[in-house]
C-alpha cells in the first residue's frame, strides 16, 4: 500500500515560487513577483487541498471463466471515502501487457476525470480484455495510480495479477457415422437387440415381465390376445480421450492466428467431447503426463464443462514425460480409445501399440500442425525435415500393426475409423491378453 | 544512453497519443513566448539564449515527469533579470502565463502514460483553472503598478517583514506538502 507523496510538479512550484518570491523582494523588482504569482498560487492551491487520506483501492473481474476469444472486464478504482475533505481527483490505471490478454484500450491504460473522483460513488475504470488463448491466463498487474489538484500528490498501488480460466473453443467437428459397438442402455445409437428404448421395433405378442404401458390396445382389441409394442434398446458408447500434451510444438498465436500442436490437440479433443456428449455418449478424458486427475465417463453440458476445464489446466511445461512411462492407463475393454497426439514423442505412438494389441479399439488423430517445419534457421528447418520424414516411417508401422493414424481436419476426421469400428463389431478378434 | 533506452524511447514517442503531442508542443512553445515577451519589454536578447530554452523545452517536452522542466523556468527567470530593466512592464504578465503554461503543462502530462489521453473533464478543469490562475497574474502585475507609483521609500523593516512572511509561509506549508497532516 502507498501513500501519497509530493511529486515532482510540487516541488518545481513551490521552489520557483520561494525563489522567485524571495528574489523579488531582495532586488526590489515588482515584476519578478509576477512571474512568481502563478506558480505561488498553484503551490498553495495545491498544499491545501492534498488529499486527507489514502484511498483503498477496489478491483473487479467481470466473469473468471471466459472461452477462447470472449472478452471480460476487469474494474479497478477507490472505494468511497465519504466524509474526506478532499480527494483524488484523477485516477489512472494500467495494466500490464500479457501474452494472452488482449485490452482494451490497447495501450492497457486508463484515465478518469473529476467528474467522478468527486462523487460519493467509487472512481472505477473497466477495462475490456479478450482472452485470445485457452488455459489459466492472467490479467495484470495493474497499476493504479490517484493525483490530487494539479498533479501535486500522487498515490499508488499495484493490484497484483488475477487468474481467468480461458476453456478451448472446441473446433469445427462432426461425424455423420453410427457406431454399433456399445454396451450401455442409454444413449442415440440403436441397439441390435430389443429393449427399452424410442426407436420403434414391433408389435408383438404379451410376454410376461412387459410393462403394462407398452401394451398396444388397438391391436390387442382386434386381435382378442394383449400385444405390446416393442422398442430397440437405445445404448451408448464409451469413448477415451487421451491427450499428449508432452509436447507444444509450433508457434502459437492464439484463437486468431496459427495454432501450436497442443491448440490444436486441446481444440479437437474439446470438439470430439462435444459431439459425442452431446449424442448421449460417455466421455472419459486422460492426460498423458499430466498430474491432473482424469475425467471419469459421464455424459451431459455439465460433463463437458468439466472436460472443458480440465483441457484448460493443461500447461507444457507442468508435464513430466518421466511419469508417462510409470502410469497405468487402464482402459475399458468396450471403450473407443481417441489419442490426440503430435506424434513427435514416441510415448504416444507406444501407448497407442498397447492399446491395440490389447484389443482395444483405438485411433490416433496426428495433430502436428503444417507451420512447424517452416524456419528461419536452415538448419532447424532441415531437422525439423528430417524428423518429420522420421515419424512419417513410424506412423506406417504403427498403421502397419493396425492402429489407424487420422490427420486432424475437423468435421468427418473420425468418419472413416468409426465405420470400420461398426463393421469390425461383428467380427472375431484376436486379442493378446 | 543505452540503446534499450534509446529505442524504449523512440517506441514511446511512436505511440504517443495526439492528445500527448498537443501538449508536449505547448511545453515547447510556452518558454519561447516568455523569450518573446521579454525580448518585447528590453528590444534585444542574446540569441544563443533562445536555443539554449528551447534545448531545454524541449528536454521537458520528453520527459515531463522529471526535474527538466526546472530548466526553462530558471533559464527565462535569468534571462529576464539580466534583460529588462523595466520592472512594471506589461508583458511581465505574458512572461508569467507563458510561465504558468511551463508548469502545467508537463504537470498535466506527468499524470497519464505517455500513450493514455486524458479525458475531457480533466482538461477542461485544468484550463478553466489555469485561467483563474493567470487572472491572479493580472492582478499581481496591477497591484505593483499601483504599489509602485505610490513612490514609498526603502523601508527595512519592511523588507525584513516581508522575507519573515516569505520563510513564514513555507514553513507552515512544507510539513503540510512533506508529512500531510
Amino acid at each position: 500500500m502507498s501513500e501519497w507523496r509530493p511529486t515532482i510538479a510540487h516541488f518545481r512550484a513551490a521552489f520557483s515560487c520561494v525563489a522567485l518570491a524571495g528574489a523579488a523582494v531582495i532586488w526590489r523588482r515588482p515584476d519578478l513577483l509576477v512571474l512568481a504569482a502563478p506558480l505561488t498560487v498553484i503551490a498553495v492551491w495545491s498544499t491545501v487541498t492534498r488529499p486527507d487520506r489514502d484511498p483503498s483501492p477496489s478491483h473487479r473481474l467481470g466473469h473468471a471463466t471466459v472461452r477462447e476469444g470472449e472478452a471480460t472486464t476487469w474494474t479497478v478504482g477507490l472505494e468511497p471515502e465519504r466524509d474526506a475533505e478532499h480527494r483524488a481527483e484523477h485516477l489512472v490505471a494500467v495494466v500490464a501487457p500479457g501474452p494472452w490478454a488482449v485490452t482494451k484500450p490497447a495501450g492497457g491504460a486508463l484515465t478518469s476525470g473529476p467528474a467522478a473522483a468527486g462523487a460519493s460513488a467509487p472512481t472505477q475504470l473497466e477495462f475490456v480484455v479478450r482472452m485470445i488463448r485457452w488455459g489459466r491466463q492472467v490479467i495484470g498487474p495493474t497499476t493504479v495510480a490517484a493525483t490530487s489538484s494539479w498533479g501535486a500528490y500522487r498515490w499508488m498501488d499495484i493490484v497484483a495479477e488475477v487468474g481467468v480460466t480461458v476453456l478451448p473453443v472446441p473446433a469445427v467437428f462432426d461425424s455423420n457415422t453410427t457406431g454399433q459397438r456399445a454396451d450401455g442402455l442409454v444413449g442415440l445409437h440403436r441397439s441390435a437387440r430389443p429393449g427399452d428404448g424410442g426407436e420403434f421395433a414391433g408389435i408383438r405378442a404379451f410376454q410376461v415381465g412387459d410393462r403394462l404401458r407398452r401394451i398396444h390396445w388397438p391391436r390387442s382389441l382386434r386381435s382378442g390376445a394383449l400385444h405390446v409394442t416393442s422398442t430397440w434398446a437405445d445404448q451408448d458408447r464409451h469413448v477415451v480421450l487421451v491427450v499428449d500434451a508432452l509436447d507444444d510444438l509450433g508457434v502459437s498465436e492464439g484463437i486468431d492466428g496459427r495454432a501450436s500442436s497442443l491448440d490444436l490437440t486441446v481444440r479437437a479433443a474439446g470438439s470430439i467431447a462435444e459431439h459425442f456428449g452431446q449424442r448421449g455418449d460417455r466421455v472419459s478424458l486422460r492426460i498423458l503426463g499430466a498430474t491432473s486427475m482424469p475425467v471419469p465417463p459421464a455424459t451431459g453440458r455439465a460433463h463437458l464443462r468439466r472436460i472443458l476445464d480440465t483441457l484448460a489446466m493443461i500447461r507444457a511445461e507442468d508435464i513430466h514425460p518421466g511419469a508417462v512411462h510409470r502410469e497405468r492407463l487402464a482402459m475399458p475393454p468396450d471403450a473407443v480409445i481417441v489419442m490426440l497426439s503430435p506424434l513427435i514423442s514416441k510415448v504416444a505412438l507406444e501407448r497407442a501399440v498397447a492399446f491395440a494389441r490389447h484389443g482395444l479399439t483405438v485411433v490416433v488423430v496426428d495433430t502436428l500442425p503444417d507451420h512447424v517445419v517452416d524456419d528461419d534457421d536452415p538448419v532447424t528447418s532441415l531437422t525439423w525435415r528430417i524428423r518429420v520424414l522420421e515419424r512419417r516411417r513410424e506412423i506406417r508401422l504403427v498403421q502397419e500393426i493396425g492402429v489407424p493414424v487420422v490427420p486432424w481436419n475437423g468435421p468427418g476426421s473420425l468418419d472413416q475409423f468409426l465405420r470400420d469400428v461398426a463393421r469390425r463389431a461383428h467380427a472375431p478378434r484376436l486379442t493378446r491378453r | 544512453m543505452s540503446t534499450d533506452q534509446l529505442q524504449r524511447w523512440i517506441d514511446e514517442i511512436l505511440t504517443m497519443s495526439a492528445q500527448r503531442w498537443v501538449l508536449a508542443v505547448i511545453t515547447f512553445a510556452s518558454p519561447l513566448v516568455a523569450v518573446a515577451a521579454a525580448s518585447a519589454a528590453s528590444g534585444s536578447v542574446p540569441r544563443w539564449f533562445p536555443l539554449l530554452i528551447a534545448l531545454a523545452a524541449a528536454l521537458t517536452a520528453a520527459r515531463p515527469d522529471s526535474h527538466n522542466a526546472v530548466l526553462p523556468l530558471g533559464l527565462v527567470v535569468w534571462m529576464w533579470v539580466a534583460t529588462v530593466d523595466d520592472p512594471l512592464t506589461p508583458w511581465s504578465m505574458l512572461a508569467g502565463i507563458s510561465l504558468q503554461l511551463a508548469h502545467v503543462t508537463p504537470a498535466l502530462m506527468s499524470i497519464a502514460p505517455h500513450d493514455a489521453t486524458i479525458d475531457r473533464g480533466t482538461v477542461r478543469r485544468w484550463v478553466l483553472r489555469s485561467g483563474a490562475v493567470a487572472c491572479a497574474v493580472v492582478a499581481t502585475w496591477a497591484a505593483a503598478t499601483v504599489l509602485a507609483r505610490r513612490h514609498a521609500p526603502g523601508n527595512g523593516a519592511l523588507l525584513a517583514l516581508a522575507l519573515a512572511a516569505v520563510v513564514a509561509v513555507t514553513i507552515v506549508l512544507r510539513p503540510r506538502a512533506a508529512d500531510g497532516r
